[in-house]
């Protein structure tokens, strides 16, 4: 028997499942769950949308797109895909198409607070920090105990340097759930921000025995690790921002450097001086194969850190 | 990979019976640095279809591309390499070449990158790439040999597109 959706009890239960799994960050749970009731019903539209989200937490962005399509072809006025859309071109880095998306979803359903809380990391992301606290504040006068808006509004203070403030909503959401995973890492970021970062490793630690691949808490484990090493916070402070450009611009980057590596060269020989040439080489010998070896150093590091708490350390 | 009969998400590969004998599409960049596109792109193309990546039919698109490019590269550098560009400026010039076939080489890796983490994630195997990487960068003077030795002009755009 069907409900108004034309969802069966069992397809509800098995969403409700797949849904819990992805917000305890099992992102690969529920693309298995829905994918069997996508088999079984392939326009089932509430599966597409579920589906979409748990794809773009597993950072598969075209499979998301699509799937965000295919929800809102079947159901147009599904907020769930809307958001989903979003989030998608958040990641596609099309901010105003993000933000249409993410409008359209709170207008279907202005009680949504997911809805207030993406839109307001747009937002955020943007530099309109005074919309999203706009919208963070509107989210708390609809649900004052929901601890994700207190942790955003505590990421939200501290981007601003109001300390305190974020400070006070961070233990505010712990209060009121102690294991909630993006409070803990608000937390540990205020910590790490006021000097702390044993308290903000703690934190982090603690947010990865719940969700172990939670990237607000790998981040700011990260964060910590790279303020206790110089070469390896050199190369974590450059992949975060290499990252933050998307995979076309990041080509671009690398083949500037390249570029303007080889004309030195050649104008340096060119000049006369070989020895400098040399010395130009293996600068870029070295700047090479520190990016090279990098990344596995810091993820043996974070893999040693992990392990010394018995966490899993695929991620 | 057991999935015939269920829901196919759009980015998940479709490896044929030969995909065992894949390998991580860092090799073929490797191949492309170190021996030329004339191993390293062919490679990238056969790699893909070993694994049924997602994005196969857009990667032989770039490698194509790429050829027809460096080609039409070479062929611009050589018409206005007395008239137009000056000698001291061919060294810098013929950079631009060069990144693009990185740019095509590792754009072609990034997309492939991605349907072979999903291969791998689903259980699929693969071998190392060290062994034609090795003979690629032994066997690249030898490509060279191959090519006539006049007229000049032929030599030169051979090794260009092909190295």
């Amino acid at each position: 028997m069907s409900d108004e959706t034309g969802q069966t009890a069992a397809q509800h239960l098995m969403l409700a499942q797949a849904h819990r799994h992805l917000q305890n960050g099992n992102a690969a749970v529920t693309v298995e769950l829905v994918r069997r009731l996508l088999t079984t019903d392939p326009e089932l539209a509430q599966g597409h949308a579920l589906l979409a989200l748990a794809l773009l937490a597993q950072k598969r962005l075209h499979a998301a797109d699509y799937e965000a399509g295919l929800a809102l072809q079947l159901d147009p006025e599904m907020a769930m895909a809307h958001l989903a859309l979003g989030h998608i071109r958040l990641g596609q880095r099309r901010l105003k198409e993000a933000e249409e998306e993410m409008k359209a979803a709170l207008a279907l359903e202005p009680d949504e607070i997911a809805a207030y809380l993406s839109l307001s990391s747009l937002y955020r992301f943007m530099g309109r920090r005074a919309e999203a606290l706009e919208l963070l504040e509107k989210a708390l006068a609809l649900d004052p105990s929901s601890s994700s808006t207190m942790a955003d509004l505590s990421t939200h203070y501290l981007s601003v340097g109001q300390l305190a403030r974020a400070k006070s909503h961070a233990q505010n959401a712990l209060e009121a759930e102690p294991e909630h995973v993006d409070a803990l890492v608000a937390m540990g970021s205020v910590l790490l921000a006021q000097g702390d970062p044993k308290g903000a490793r703690e934190h982090a630690i603690w947010a990865l025995t719940h969700q172990p691949s939670h990237s607000g808490a790998l981040h700011l484990l990260a964060t910590v690790k790279a303020r206790e090493s110089l070469l390896l916070g050199l190369w974590w402070r450059y992949n975060s921002w290499v990252t933050r450009l998307g995979s076309g611009r990041q080509i671009l980057v690398l083949l500037g450097a390249y570029l303007a590596y080889r004309v030195a060269d050649l104008a340096v020989r060119d000049s006369g001086s070989a020895t400098s040439a040399q010395i130009l080489e293996y600068a870029w010998l070295a700047i090479v194969v520190y990016t090279w070896v990098g990344p596995g150093l810091f993820q043996r590091s974070l893999a040693r850190e992990m392990d010394s708490v018995r966490l899993k350390t695929t991620f | 990979m057991g999935r015939v009969g269920t829901y196919q998400i759009p980015d998940e590969p479709t490896p044929g019976p030969f995909a065992r004998f894949s390998v991580q599409p860092f090799w073929p960049l490797l191949a492309t640095m170190l021996g030329g596109v004339w191993i390293g792109w062919p490679w990238f193309v056969l790699n893909g279809w070993l694994i049924g990546s997602a994005t196969r039919r857009r990667e032989l698109a770039l490698v194509v591309g790429g050829f027809v490019v460096s080609a039409a590269f070479i062929v611009g550098l050589l018409a206005l390499s007395e008239s137009v560009i000056p000698v001291k400026a061919l060294p810098y010039v013929a950079l631009l070449g060069v990144a693009w076939k990185l740019g095509v080489s590792y754009r072609v890796q990034v997309d492939q990158e991605r349907s072979f983490s999903l291969y791998r994630y689903f259980g699929g195997s693969s071998m190392s790439g060290m062994l034609p990487v090795a003979a690629g960068l032994l066997l690249r003077a030898s490509v060279i040999g191959l090519f006539p030795k006049q007229p000049e002009e032929l030599r030169v755009f051979l090794i260009w597109v092909l190295l």
